[in-house]
């Protein structure tokens, strides 16, 4: 009988010996029960060591788990990088800014004939801007609301109230976005402006 | 034994091993990679990778083997 394998029982079963040291060892197993009943040990004490430290999941579990999250991956929107203007925010600083200009140009000292009350938007439940755009012949010199201009309808601002009369106390204006969430307030304090030929603000 | 308890004994006899016999085993056997993606994982040779596995399955063996022994010999 050739010697005993049972040093090289540990690379027999996972079959890290080459293929002729492999069948030596098997030849030899099928003559020695000694070193057959260690083999039959080691065997089993690795299949209890992969079971015991198997995952309850199967391939198929996997899979579904793997295909859900890739799923659910595509349908979310991609994250927006921090810092970078989305366009409905870009679209609302524009309106702000332009609103404000617009105001800053109001409420300069003006000669009386080109006195217009500050465009104010009528209080509505569920008021738009649009309103704004229906009433043009009330407010020749005042520019047109710029959120009406500068918003697309999909985005409309829902209010824009004055609540001052121009030339007092600092303006504040205020409306309420389509966010509900974002609410917008402005003040603007009056100052003398170089008297120039009033010209509409820079569109956005 | 009940599985719970299998896990347990099979944690037990892993943190005996030495780390380089440890990862080869999880690797090679658990993880089911091949000798020369164990030793490319762990930067070293597939002859020191299979020694080194050999070395931590008659290990583990015989570790599960002296404390079921044990138990059994106490129940």
């Amino acid at each position: 009988m050739t010697p005993h394998v049972l040093d090289q029982l540990p690379l027999w079963v996972e079959g890290d010996l080459d293929l002729q040291e492999h069948l030596s060892v098997e030849g030899h197993l099928a003559q020695c029960p000694e070193c057959r009943a260690a083999s039959e040990q080691l065997r089993a004490s690795q299949a209890w060591l992969r079971a015991a430290l198997d995952s309850p999941f199967s391939p198929e579990d996997r899979e579904r788990l793997r295909r859900k999250v890739m799923a659910q991956l595509h349908a979310e929107p991609a994250p927006r990088p921090l810092g970078r203007l989305t366009s409905r925010h870009a679209l609302l600083a524009a309106s702000a800014a332009t609103l404000l200009l617009a105001l800053s140009w109001r409420l300069s000292p003006r000669p009386a004939t080109s006195a217009v009350p500050p465009q104010i938007l009528p209080s509505q439940p569920h008021g738009s801007v649009q309103p704004a755009l229906s009433r043009p012949a009330a407010a020749p010199a005042w520019p047109p609301v710029p959120l009406a201009r500068a918003a697309p309808t999909s985005y409309p601002a829902s209010r824009a109230e004055v609540l001052d009369p121009p030339g007092a106390a600092p303006a504040r204006i205020e409306f309420q976005t389509a966010d509900p969430s974002i609410r917008i307030i402005w003040l603007a304090q009056a100052k003398p402006l170089p008297e120039t030929t009033p010209s509409a603000p820079e569109a956005p | 034994m009940l599985l719970a308890q299998r896990r347990t004994l099979v944690r037990q006899a892993l943190t005996t091993l030495p780390e380089g016999e440890r990862a080869a085993l999880v690797l090679r056997d658990l993880e089911g990679l091949s000798t020369e993606a164990t030793a490319r994982i762990l930067g070293v040779r597939p002859v020191t990778i299979r020694s080194q596995a050999a070395s931590a399955r008659a290990k583990v063996q015989a570790f599960c083997a002296r404390l079921i022994q044990a138990q059994g010999g106490r129940s």
